[in-house]
């Protein structure tokens, strides 16, 4: 009876270690992304290749429901945001775990922004994504200044106006 | 020799043994626990893994949560949990 408290301390330990958060990225983290994109797994696209731009990277799937709002959305504040000259670019994580699914989504919601797959979801666990959708919009040296979880349609203005805080 | 022998079965059966050795196997298995995360739950968000797969019916239930419960969502993977709808 002696042994109680000490075996259930001992059980309680285990679950707390077991229950560790998993890594999450911080504000002015800066994490560069290459992978292959979804229409062509030859063709690798990185973050790098943004790095004079304001980058939202959105990471998303086909089953997500708010998704089909939002990527429509940032397709148009995308044009926006370019004809009024501003150095913007949408970069979009998808995560499916059957590609084509993913093209089929893209098929009835198409975007013009270069669309990549982590098949092997490294980028969301070194991001810490807790939700989909999750984005980070990167500033113009590659860190993460914002970060944002889910998607209602009034989140687009918001997004608008950090996107011209960040742009000189 | 004998009474060593004799203490140690009587070990061999007492509860005490077998508790340990109910918790430590208890304990082995949490090694295969696994948490689902948020990007892997593509099969869980299929309209045939919610509470109710038929839509109409699915839809009715959620109406009646909604007006008599005031609650709303988290029936399936897709469309709950991210304060999105």
């Amino acid at each position: 009876m002696h042994h109680t408290i000490p075996v259930c301390i001992l059980i309680l330990i285990v679950f707390i270690v077991l229950s560790a958060p998993a890594n999450s990225a911080k504000i002015g983290d800066s994490y560069p992304i290459t992978l292959p994109s979804l229409f062509d797994s030859k063709k690798n696209i990185s973050s790098n290749d943004f790095k004079e731009k304001v980058l939202y990277v959105d990471f998303w799937a086909s089953w997500c429901i708010p998704c089909r709002k939002s990527l429509p959305q940032l397709n148009e504040l995308r044009e926006r945001l370019k004809r009024n000259g501003k150095d913007f670019e949408i970069l979009a994580i998808n995560l499916d775990s059957d590609p084509n699914e993913a093209i089929a989504f893209l098929n009835k919601y198409p975007v013009d922004y270069p669309v990549v797959y982590d098949a092997e979801g490294k980028y969301p666990k070194l991001y810490g994504v807790k939700g989909m959708p999750t984005s980070y919009i990167l500033d113009l040296q590659g860190k993460i200044r914002y970060v944002h979880s889910g998607f209602r349609s009034s989140d687009i203005k918001k997004i608008e106006a950090l996107v011209h805080e960040m742009l000189p | 020799m004998r009474c060593c022998l004799k203490i140690r079965s009587e070990y061999f059966f007492s509860i005490r043994f077998y508790g340990g050795v109910i918790i430590l196997l208890s304990l082995s298995g949490l090694t295969g626990c696994a948490s689902v995360e948020p990007w892997e739950k593509g099969m869980l968000a299929k309209p045939e893994m919610g509470w109710t797969p038929d839509p109409i019916e699915a839809a009715m239930e959620s109406h009646i949560f909604f007006s008599k419960e005031g609650s709303s969502g988290g029936n399936v993977s897709g469309g709950g949990g991210c304060g999105c709808n």
